[in-house]
């Protein structure tokens, strides 16, 4: 057996130290200080010295040493007695040690991996964001393409996530906030204590308010964002890409307000487009051909400078009609007048046609500005999204319908505008690791320089008949997929001829049955499992359905060597510095508990999968020589940790080094900030490459009676209605959403005491949000019992709360509470289970990116009426 | 609109492979893992490459030995690498099938493992 020694970091008397470490309350990693004073930890604070966070810590952060103080913190292994599993069955746990615990899992894990490594399925929270790398490495050395990242994963980022990384080479989207003028969020939070760069995010939207920056807020309810912003428009759930394509409407038809000198260099806008729908391209090197107005005549792209490329006009190529794909757009975008705009998404076309007025004076088309002596374009507007406006049926054409609107205006990576998060880097200045950045294809089209995972948004992977539980490798436009837990999944595997079934799950700390849809049809998939070990800090409803838990150390009690890494996840965008901070533990784990990735390492070896593990390291941490692993040596997650920082820092900054020191850093330079200037790449307005992704996945899916509908894989973006917008049932006149409450981390963080009592303190976070004019003429009253029921049958109680800041159709619940678990005291009973309204079939997902739709048509009756 | 300054983020110029050896036949040992080891393959594999051997060369010879299930895990149709294939020649990573290896009776070493592609949050 493999074993850890934890050096006592905490003496029993005069111990009073400082310790930097790294957050994981939520996924933001922001660089923490743990106060230490005889062996307990008494304050957590930010860090000042990071860029992560910059000093500041959100109310989950202060309060983290209260869920690592937890007193039902699990402290042994489990393993269940009772065989019957269910949402409300006792699992009647009994003690075991971990030989006991890692025999029993090795025996079950030896026989799937010589059976078939697919049948095992990998689950992680998104909230410890550094776990990605050791359950990478484990499911690559074990064998299983299936892993998930539960309820955070498919609900926020399927369309957010490839969108932004096709369009601006990074996970997410941001506003440049030290520059930005006039900044545009549909249904985003970034910069009010939730999201990506999270804290660094709150201090630099702040002082970008302070300084006069704009900020209008489109989103069905006036929280956490519409509460700080210049002006909150009211818009229908999931409507966004009506507005958004309204507004790119006005600013193309009616204002003329585009970037054309961008839009000729840095996006596909020139490239001609025959009559069916494909680019034109030269019969010689099969490049996507221009117009070159100087020669009068059509030419590949790369031998065209961008000035003489026709955006507009109709050209004859070889006998073939075509024209420009902006030409094209503009042709697309006639219909979406914001008087049709208005009556889909409610917001009054005078206000659409004064918001892209606004939008594009902002822009200052044309202007530069010189930052540290590098003379840059200046657009100071950012239209950003992110989950509020990405998690419907609609979800791809939603997102980039709102930055369509940078693109029209060169508002991407150049100062001031929509930036992605750090997409190019030039590297440690001492090593030269670290350097990525975005190159173009053989079509000119950026493809990122830097990923989280290894399904890049652009090129398109091939689709196939699908080999994965989640059916990504089919819909690969799809990231994390319901098809792990959904209720029609045996049908679709059946369908395509899978020729295996999960038998057991690896769970790492997701509350499953809170976090995707409906509790009992994500329970009925964890009944159909045969096996099922949870790694968990306590116990929650999911660990019910597990055969063993195993007793996790918390974030103050464990090692990361990049619990910030890739910087395009959460280190700030704009100008500042470059931050590499590692987690380390403040204080060793109480009574057996043991940090994961240490469990995984020993679980490989009694599997025979150590060279294995060693070689996914290599692979995901891009080790090279002399730091790559010897397959057949056997390694300590810290000495796996101390080579990755070798590798990156060179010889002498390896643990030791960061362990004193906590972090390092460097100063980004104006070329790497706003990298579009100097990279030549270009990125889709016209959408060439979604219909042939269509083609070859209805190939697939037709033969076998799966209508893959055509509407959501076309080259231009469109509006289309989620299941809500179709429901017709009468007295179903509310669509109900959720947020993210800023206190709480999706459901994990409800058991936390400090944070219940904030939640506590709050209007909203555990009632049901409510226009206050809608509810009167309802006969509905503030602070009543009301069960909230979904057009399927399903429903959940909860308190109304009236207010004036949502929309009238909007039904705002905060967060995933809910909890029924007697394990989870503090969390039981509170607020209310959204999740529980969501459908969980491939009707409710989308059909290109597979993001769950995450709303639901609703009745509300008053629980006494309903009584009766 | 700046124009390119191409210089702030130019890559490395490429190897220029030496003209006498670039003749002969490459040894080639590539060891395999998770997914692509199956219990009973006899590791490493030991592939004899004629000129110019690419990392194309590489992918199609396994295919031949792994059997065409295993194949789609490493390329597409078109035999384009897979991202989710990770593959390192003599330890550095290679993402483009078009690299050459260098060519002689210098032996390479090759590893190869897929990793799932799928990540969240
Ligand atoms: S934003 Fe997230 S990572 Fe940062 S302090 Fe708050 S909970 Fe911790």
């Amino acid at each position: 057996m493999r074993t850890t020694a934890y050096p006592s970091t905490a003496p029993a008397t005069d111990d009073d130290a400082w310790i930097q470490s790294s957050c994981a309350l939520c996924y933001g990693s922001c660089s923490i200080l743990a106060h230490r004073v005889d062996g307990v930890v008494v304050k957590i604070e930010g860090n000042p010295e990071s860029a992560v966070g910059k000093g500041r810590l959100c109310g989950k952060g202060v309060s983290g040493l209260m869920t690592h103080y937890d007193p039902h913190r699990l402290k042994k292994p489990l393993r269940r007695t009772n065989p019957r599993k269910g949402l409300h069955e006792d699992p009647g746990w009994k003690e075991i040690s971990w030989e006991e615990a890692l025999d029993e899992i090795a025996a079950v894990l030896r026989r799937l991996r010589a059976e078939d490594p697919r049948k095992l399925v990998i689950q992680r929270t998104t909230t410890v964001t550094a776990s990605g790398m050791p359950f990478r490495a484990f499911a690559g050395a074990f064998g299983t393409p299936n892993v998930s990242t539960s309820g955070g994963g498919i609900h926020c980022g399927n369309g957010a996530h490839l969108i932004s990384g096709t369009m601006h080479a990074s996970w997410s989207i941001v506003p440049d906030f030290a520059y930005c003028n006039y900044a545009m969020y549909f249904g985003a939070s970034k910069g009010h204590a939730a999201g990506h760069a999270s804290c660094s995010n709150m201090g630099l939207a702040a002082e970008a308010r302070a300084r006069g920056m704009k900020m209008v807020v489109i989103d069905p309810m006036a929280n956490f964002a519409g509460a700080k912003a210049t002006e909150w428009v009211p818009i229908r759930v999931g409507t966004d890409a009506a507005l958004a394509l309204a507004m790119a409407h006005v600013l193309v038809r009616e204002l003329g307000a585009c970037d054309f000198a961008y839009l000729q260099a840095k996006t596909n806008g020139p490239y001609l487009i025959g009559p069916d729908r494909r680019y034109m391209r030269d019969s010689a090197s099969n490049r996507p051909l221009v117009w070159d107005r100087s020669a009068g005549a059509a030419r590949p792209f790369s031998d065209v400078a961008a000035t003489d490329m026709a955006l507009e006009g109709e050209y004859e190529v070889g006998g073939v009609r075509c024209e420009p794909a902006f030409a094209k757009l503009k042709a697309h975008l006639a219909k979406f007048t914001p008087e049709w705009a208005e009556g889909v998404c409610t917001v009054p076309a005078r206000d659409i046609r004064r918001l892209a007025a606004e939008f594009a004076a902002e822009a200052r088309i044309g202007s530069t500005i010189t930052i540290e002596g590098v003379t840059l374009p200046y657009r100071p507007v950012a239209a950003i999204a992110f989950r509020g406006n990405q998690g419907h049926l609609n979800s791809n054409y939603n997102f980039i319908a709102v930055d369509l609107l940078n693109q029209l205006v060169g508002a991407a990576d150049v100062v001031g505008a929509c930036l992605g998060f750090n997409p190019a880097c030039a590297g440690f200045p001492e090593t030269g690791r670290l350097r990525y950045v975005p190159k173009a294809d053989a079509d000119g089209l950026m493809v990122a320089g830097m990923w989280l995972g290894f399904h890049y948004p652009y090129p398109p992977t091939e689709p196939r008949a699908p080999q994965n539980l989640g059916l990504q490798d089919l819909f690969v436009m799809g990231l994390n997929s319901a098809f792990l837990n959904s209720a029609d999944q045996e049908a679709y595997w059946r369908t395509f001829d899978l020729p295996y079934r999960p038998e057991a799950l690896i769970n790492f700390g997701c509350n499953l049955v809170m976090a995707i849809g409906n509790a009992e049809t994500v329970a009925q998939s964890l009944q159909r499992l045969k096996f099922m070990v949870s790694f968990d800090l306590f116990l929650t409803e999911t660990s019910r359905f597990a055969d063993i838990v195993l007793p996790d150390a918390s974030y103050l009690q464990m090692t990361d060597s990049r619990s910030n890494f890739p910087f395009m996840f959460s280190l700030p965008g704009g100008m500042g510095e470059w931050c590499w901070p590692i987690r380390q533990p403040v204080v060793p784990p109480d009574g057996e508990q043991r940090p994961f990735a240490d469990v995984l390492l020993d679980l490989a070896e009694r599997i025979g999968i150590g060279a294995d593990l060693n070689a996914a390291y290599n692979a995901a941490m891009n080790l090279e020589p002399p730091y790559r692993l010897d397959p057949d040596r056997r390694y300590r997650y810290e000495e796996i940790c101390d080579a990755d920082l070798k590798n990156t820092f060179g010889p002498t900054r390896g643990l030791d080094w960061f362990r004193q020191h906590g972090l390092i850093k460097w100063k980004k330079q104006p070329q790497e900030v706003y990298w579009r200037a100097f990279v030549d790449v270009r990125v889709p307005i016209y959408w060439e490459y979604l219909p042939p992704v269509w083609e070859a996945i209805d190939a697939i899916c037709a033969p076998r009676g799966v209508h893959v509908p055509r509407a959501f894989y076309e080259p231009l973006p469109d509006f289309l209605p989620c299941a809500s917008h179709r429901c017709a049932k009468p007295d179903f006149d509310f669509y109900a959403f959720y947020y993210r409450d800023i206190v709480h981390t999706n459901s994990f963080t409800m058991e936390n005491p400090w944070l219940d009592e904030a939640a506590r303190l709050d209007p909203f976070s555990y009632a049901i949000a409510i226009n206050a004019d809608s509810a009167r003429r309802r006969g509905l009253r503030d602070g009543a019992a009301v069960w909230v029921e979904s057009e399927t049958g399903r429903r959940v109680q909860g308190r109304l709360r009236f207010t004036q800041a949502i929309h009238p159709e909007g039904l705002g619940i905060a967060a995933c509470a809910g909890h029924w678990s007697d394990d989870m005291p503090v969390a039981r009973g509170k607020g209310v289970f959204f999740n529980e309204l969501l459908e969980l079939d491939f009707e409710h997902l989308s059909p290109i990116n597979l993001s769950l739709d995450l709303c639901a048509r609703v009745r509300v009756t008053l629980v006494e009426e309903a009584a009766r | 609109m700046a124009v390119s300054d191409r210089h702030f983020w130019a890559p490395a110029p490429p190897a220029v492979p030496d003209a006498d050896i670039a003749s002969a036949a490459t040894e080639v040992r590539v060891r395999l893992f998770g997914a692509l080891a199956p219990a009973g393959l006899p590791q490493p594999v030991v592939l004899r490459l004629a000129p110019p051997a690419t990392v194309a060369s590489v992918l199609a010879s396994l295919g031949r030995v792994l059997g065409p299930e295993r194949v789609t895990d490493l390329a597409d149709t078109h035999g384009r690498k897979r991202r989710t294939c990770r593959l390192f020649v003599d330890g550095r990573a290679v993402d483009e099938v078009e690299t050459a290896l260098v060519p002689g009776a210098r032996r390479t070493d090759i590893e190869i493992i897929v990793l799932a592609g799928i990540e969240g949050g």
